[in-house]
């Protein structure tokens, strides 16, 4: 957002000619202009038997860019360091253009009669109110489109690092935990620890690189869900009776958005684990089918009896948040809690 | 050698594996039992009398440290937890130590001397074989109390004993 502010104020004059003329392309825009300005001048002028015609018109082409200029200048003078332009004044201005231009020609077919000086007043007076407003006109609305622009680029990087914050990541007692268990097995049974080293890097490596793109593809984001299911049927032990039923998909085209599924299947694993009863059942289902993804998931637990019993915690927060920002009118989840049970069901489109 | 009764108390199988092997290590160790749940634990805890308890903190319904705020007598405890967030909480219920998972076989040791020493300490408080002016003397805060057990009242708790003196000794 600085960034843009430094281009923003660069824009301003560092001294009164580069000021007042803006841009070397404003010139060259100018110089384009001044034709069919010319034209409509040397036009109207003639239509009012002015002699030397088209050097008045000349003359009155070159001051109407000065003009512009000069409006251009006032506007940019004034509307320094403001946030906003109020539209009553780019309308009063609007209005102040069209009546001068019509004076002019009312002016033309009833000059007064015999009163050439208060006449020449009559003519150049709008002339140079036309020209100084629309000066001012086009300065304003050009900075109140910057302005529009500058807000929407900033609320776009306001939700994409909202994004980021909302984007869950390794928990780091899980990684501990995990740790302490690769270390545990390497006193009594070191020769399972190489493979399980290896799926703790991949895990790793997605969870601090691949998660950074606003999607993935789903083999990887599977991939990771494996590695973490088999980290947690390490850590639980004989207690977990896991039923996994996830399609094998082979696209790398197919793309979600990335530690979405994880969220639930964490939740799923840290609530079930909190009761004491003998079993845990954990069920887990991915399929695609057609654009849409379909992920369900069913896990024990026992129900709360202080909590209220809708607190799915920060995380299920933060995942609807990234569900609404990221698929809007594109997914549709479901969560059912029995007394034993709690289940997810959520559908995607793929992107 | 007096041998120390233990409680292991985690809810990951191959943690309380790790603290188990580490028991095995030191042959005053006698460990009584392993649990994956603070309930479990205090089953067996009035039953038996538990000497030294590795307490995991985040479990199953009851946590580690609600657990303790359960128990009327304390054991020597030792925590034994992945989670850095709890020290203080631990430390306020006088926890013994506090490890931090994965833990080493020395750190480990560290730990049990810490409460082995208390352990001894509390077997002199509590046994009646103190004769009247006899001096006990009690490292605290890196210097040695004299204490004249004819004079003092002994105090159960560490924590008391500076209230209870008259200036420093």
């Amino acid at each position: 957002m600085n960034k843009k502010n430094d281009q923003y104020m660069s824009q301003l004059p560092d001294n009164w000619i580069n000021g007042y003329f803006g841009r070397g392309v404003y010139l060259i825009l100018s110089a384009l202009v001044s034709a069919p300005i010319y034209l409509a001048i040397e036009a109207y002028v003639r239509s009012i038997d002015v002699h030397k015609d088209e050097a008045v018109a000349a003359v009155a082409t070159g001051c109407f860019i000065a003009g512009v200029f000069a409006g251009r200048y006032i506007a940019q003078i004034w509307s320094a360091g403001k946030r906003s332009i109020p539209n009553t004044l780019l309308i009063g201005l609007i209005i102040l253009i069209v009546a001068n231009i019509s004076w002019l020609f009312f002016h033309a077919d009833f000059p007064l009669e015999g009163r050439a000086a208060i006449n020449l007043l009559l003519f150049w007076l709008p002339f140079v109110i036309v020209s100084l407003a629309l000066g001012i006109l086009i300065k304003l609305i050009r900075t109140v489109t910057q302005n529009q622009l500058q807000e929407a680029q900033t609320s776009a990087a306001n939700s994409q690092s909202e994004l980021q914050l909302l984007q869950s990541q390794l928990s780091p007692h899980f990684l501990f935990n995990t740790l302490n268990n690769l270390y545990g097995l390497s006193i009594s049974q070191h020769e399972k620890i190489p493979p399980l080293l290896l799926k703790l890097s991949d895990l790793l490596r997605y969870s601090v690189y691949d998660v950074k793109e606003t999607f993935v593809p789903l083999i990887d984001e599977l991939a990771y869900i494996n590695n973490y299911i088999d980290f947690e049927k390490i850590r639980i032990g004989d207690r977990l009776e896991l039923s996994i039923d996830i399609e094998n998909v082979v696209r790398t085209d197919i793309k979600i958005a990335p530690m979405l599924l994880i969220v639930f299947i964490e939740n799923a694993f840290k609530h079930s684990k909190n009761t004491t009863s003998e079993k845990i059942f954990i069920e887990i289902a991915l399929k695609t089918w057609g654009k849409m993804i379909l992920f369900s998931l069913k896990n024990s637990y026992n129900k709360p009896k202080l909590e209220p019993a809708n607190s799915g915690g920060l995380g299920l927060e933060n995942v609807n948040k990234r569900l609404a920002l990221l698929y809007p009118v594109e997914h549709v989840l479901d969560l059912q809690t029995t007394d034993d049970f709690y289940t997810v069901s959520l559908q995607l489109k793929m992107k | 050698m007096t041998s120390y009764n233990c409680l292991i108390v985690d809810d990951e199988p191959i943690a309380r594996d790790i603290v188990q092997t580490y028991c095995g290590h030191l042959p005053n160790l006698h460990v009584i039992a392993t649990c994956g749940n603070a309930l479990e634990a205090k089953a067996i805890m009035q039953t038996q009398r538990i000497d030294i308890l590795f307490l995991d903190i985040n479990m199953p319904v009851l946590d580690g440290i609600a657990f303790l705020k359960t128990l009327k007598t304390q054991p020597q405890v030792i925590f034994t937890t992945a989670y850095k967030e709890h020290a203080v909480d631990a430390f306020d219920l006088s926890a013994c130590d506090y490890l931090l998972k994965p833990f080493s076989l020395d750190r480990f040791i560290v730990a049990i001397d810490k409460a082995v020493e208390k352990l001894s300490l509390d077997v002199i408080n509590t046994s009646s074989t103190v004769k009247k002016d006899d001096y006990i003397f009690i490292r605290f805060d890196g210097k040695y109390i004299k204490f004249n057990t004819g004079i003092y009242f002994m105090p159960k708790r560490m924590a008391t004993i500076p209230r209870l003196l008259p200036d420093k000794a």
